[in-house]
Formats: C-alpha cells, structure tokens, sequence
C-alpha cells in the first residue's frame, strides 16, 4: 500500500521544495490524525499530541515516502548555515543546578503557538529572511483578519523577521518548537529593556554627583560643568546629560540554554534577559560563537531547518544540558 | 512520514545532554499562571527527602526560627565527604524553589553564620537537635539578628547538644 505524505503550506513556498505540477492541488489527506486540520485554520495548539503534521516535505511524483527518505530532502546544515530564530515571552526567572550542584540563575522563556508566516527571497525581495509570529490574537480589524486567513495561520500578536541563509527557509505555516533549541548551545536574546523614564544623570550615566554637604547648595544629584570656557565655546555634541532612558532594543549575547522543555515549549536560558515578565523576546542562535561552535560537539548537526516531527515526538519532554568539560568544579587539584 | 509507529525513531540522548530519570507528565498551564505552576513543579521534583515539610507554612511540627540544626552538605558530587554544621536558625526565607535557612553557631569563640538552599542537591540530610516553639524555648521574631549583639542563653545549650548528637553517632557505629 503506497502510503503518501504531504505538506500544507498556503501561500509563498520556498524554493528549494519542488512544485506540484497541477497548481490546484488541494491537500491530500494522510492516514494520520490530519483530520485534526479541520476547520482549515491550522493553529498551533500547545499539546503535542494534536499538533498537524505541517513540515513534511512534498515530492511532485507520488511515490512511498518512509521516514528515512524525508531526510534526503531537507538540505543539510553547514556551519555557515544560518537558522530562523524564535519570538518568545518571557515568563519570568528561576534557579537551576546543574549535575555538579553549582547553582545558577536562569530565565524561563515560552515560545507560544510561534509559526513561520511569510518566506523573503532573493529573486522577489532581495534578502532571505523568515517571518515569523507569535501568540494568537482574536481579535482583529479585518484587513489583518483577511490577511491571516489566506496563510490560513492565526492571527498573531508579535511578529518580527530573522535573517536565515538560503538552506534554512520553512514553508509558511511551520510550527517552530523549543527542541529547535539544543540544550548547552549558545544564544542571542534581544527585547525592548524597561523603560526607566526621564532619568537623572547619577542612574543614566553613572556620575558621581556633589557631596552631600560641605556648603552644596541645591545640586548634589547634578553633572556640574558641561564644558571649557572660551574655548571651544560650546558643549559637545553627545555630551552625557540627563535624559530618558531604557525602552531601547538590547541584546544580550551568548547566553547558554541549560534546559529545554517540548511539551510546554519553555527554553531556559542561563543569566539575564532584558525586559519585564511576558514581554516579547527574539532568540537566535549566538552570532559571536561560529558555526560549530554555538552547538555542543556531539549534538552536530542541530535540528535544522528546524526540528522534525518525528524526532519531536520521540523526545521526552524535559532535557537538560550537561555542563562543560565534564569535570567538578568543587574538586580542588592536590 | 510512515504512520507505522515502529518507524518513530527513539531519543538516544548525546553525552552533553540528560535526560532526566524521572519524566514527569506536564501539568496543566493557562498563559497567567504557567511560572508558579512551573516553579511549583521543581519544587516538588527537588523534595526527595520530604524537606519541604519542614519549613512549610501550615504544618505544626514545622522548624521555627531558634530551632537547633544538623545540616550535612556534600562537598563535591564526585567524593563521598560531608560538611556538617550544627547552629540555631536565625532566618527562614521562603522563596519557593530558593527557600534559604541561615544557620549561626559559636565556632571557637567565633561567631560564624551560613545560609544554605534548601533544595540545593548539595544538601545531603537536615535534623532537628531541638525543636524551638515550647514554653521554655521560644522566639517572639521571625528574623533573630538581634542574636548578633546579644546572645543571651542561645547558644549555651549547642555544645551539649553536640556530645549528644556524637555519642549517638558511635553508638550506632557500635550496632
């Protein structure tokens, strides 16, 4: 019995998946749960169990597809391959030890109902980059309702773009999850930081101020002098004075995943992340680690483009990164 | 993709990843409530010995600010050795996952403090040497700093408690 697979993408479809040669193919149902795709919208639902089957590969000439020979036709990943990253929010912060019992601070970040909503080429756009959204959002006005409904994705809360090389692109509609994070690589974590408002020069730039006493009149949060005198006769341009700060984009580079967690979609991250709890975040893989170095030796190649289906539901729900060099750092070297 | 399930490849995990023993199904999450459900999660995974009893809220028998400990902690997961240290408990700080306890003793006419984590695998075994909440032992503060500048009777009972608790332990090397 010839079994065949399909992908459902709507929309604009990468290049390098072969095109149907009768335009109007309409999806052609699989044996498994697809069934579960009705009404058509395909929403990214947390649980696993009912999560459609999206990023098979389509093959023009029917023929019987196992799950070896999908593999053929992804393309493989390089170390100068880059991925899609993901939005995530941020859900707030916790403790976390490792197998060794050092303890460390990380940040629980939750990639909810993200999908791939728009594929940029070179040829069309002049760039390859992939859209992606995240959080579903209800409502809408209808121009954006309308636009959704044509990708036949749900209307999302965040969207943002990240740069991906030309073997990484994802059809339209991918549901990207938190085991498209190895856990023990390196990432990038970019968010709006907390916006501190009009702030004086003592929180904005770290000066030092007037003292408290010795005859001070009214300036002891002040920045005293801003310049010379008759020459050059004016205050520079940029110099530090008081001013709004925070609300800006930062990112904070290199943070190590210790955990990833694929049926609640959480990704912790070690350290920091700017930006209050629920806030929107992007992560990619670290830009200042290459190629290999970004992923841990023995999990190359990395899930890529990004973590297959069948792979995703042989994961068990929690895995953790093993740190470092495999040595105990409280043994102390006789 | 074959909906044969023989044809679902197993997860062999690497060596740079665990994959911990015990997988617990996920709990049930709503978008608001996904941290403490979460944070509550770790904390009963990390209660292997029943320490959260001893230091939760509701129960009678908890150990109260003034109560005599025993706290053994592994100096390194590779060895075998422990750390002990014995000291009253001067502040309890309950943080969920990061309940702390500070533990204060007299060590050769030095005071010396230590907090530990309660849910820190490094923590190998908590007892209760005395029990504070009685009539006659009893703390009227949650934090006892004031035990910094003025010890009172505090400390006096801790070395007979040490006797005690040592001539025990040869006593069951004995048997």
């Amino acid at each position: 019995m010839v079994e065949v697979t399909c992908a459902i993408f709507f929309g604009k479809s990468p290049k390098f998946f072969t095109s149907p040669e009768n335009s109007n193919i309409g999806p052609l149902i699989a044996m498994n749960s697809l069934t579960k795709l009705l009404p058509s919208i395909t929403s990214a639902v947390a649980t696993r169990s009912s999560r459609p089957i999206i990023s098979a590969c389509f093959h023009s000439s029917v023929t019987a597809r196992q799950a070896a020979s999908t593999a053929d036709q992804q393309p493989a990943w390089t170390p100068q391959s880059q991925r899609v990253g993901v939005i995530a929010r941020k859900k707030g912060m916790s403790t976390f030890w490792d197998e060794w019992g050092a303890r460390m601070p990380t940040t629980i970040l939750q990639l909810e109902d993200v999908q791939v909503l728009d594929v940029r080429t070179e040829e069309k756009h002049g760039y390859t980059a992939l859209q992606v959204g995240c959080t579903n959002k209800k409502n809408v006005t209808k121009p954006v309702a309308i636009h959704y409904s044509k990708l036949n994705v749900e209307p999302k809360q965040s969207v943002a773009e990240f740069r991906v090389t030309d073997d990484a692109l994802l059809p339209v509609g991918t549901i990207l999850n938190a085991a498209h994070f190895v856990p023990g690589q390196y990432v990038d974590v970019t968010a709006p930081s907390i916006g501190k408002g009009f702030a004086g020069v003592m929180k904005r730039w770290n000066f030092a101020g007037l003292p408290a006493s010795h005859g001070v009149s009214l300036a002891h949060r002040s920045a005293g002098s801003t310049g010379q005198r008759k020459w050059p006769s004016k205050v520079f341009k940029g110099k530090k004075m008081a001013g709004r700060m925070g609300g800006k984009s930062v990112t904070v580079q290199s943070l190590k995943v210790l955990k990833i967690d694929t049926e609640l979609n959480l990704v912790y991250v070690k350290g920091c992340v700017p930006g209050f709890d629920d806030q929107f975040v992007k992560i990619k893989d670290a830009v200042k680690k290459h190629g290999a170095k970004r992923f841990p030796s023995d999990t190359l190649p990395p899930p890529f483009p990004t973590v297959k289906d069948a792979d995703l539901q042989a994961m068990p729900r929690e895995l953790i990164a093993n740190s470092g060099e495999g040595k105990d750092p409280f043994t102390t070297k006789e | 993709m074959s909906t044969a399930a023989e044809a679902a490849p197993k997860y062999t995990a690497p060596a740079s990843i665990q994959v911990p023993a015990e997988q617990f199904p996920a709990p049930k999450v709503t978008r608001k409530n996904l941290i403490d459900v979460v944070s509550q999660e770790q904390v009963q995974r990390a209660n292997v010995d029943g320490r959260m009893e001893l230091f939760s809220r509701k129960n009678p028998n908890r150990i109260q600010p003034g109560s005599v400990l025993l706290v053994e902690t592994l100096n390194s997961k590779a060895k075998e050795s422990t750390s002990t240290f014995m000291g009253v408990v001067i502040a309890i700080r309950r943080k969920g996952l990061e309940t702390t306890f500070t533990l204060r003793n007299l060590v050769m006419k030095v005071g010396v403090e230590q907090r530990f984590a309660l849910y820190s695998p490094m923590l190998k075994s908590i007892k209760v040497l005395q029990q504070a909440g009685s009539k006659d032992i009893k703390f009227r503060r949650a934090k006892l700093f004031y035990l910094r500048d003025q010890p009172g009777k505090a400390f006096q009972s801790l070395q007979s408690l040490w006797k005690q608790e040592q001539a025990e332990k040869v006593a069951a090397k004995k048997n």
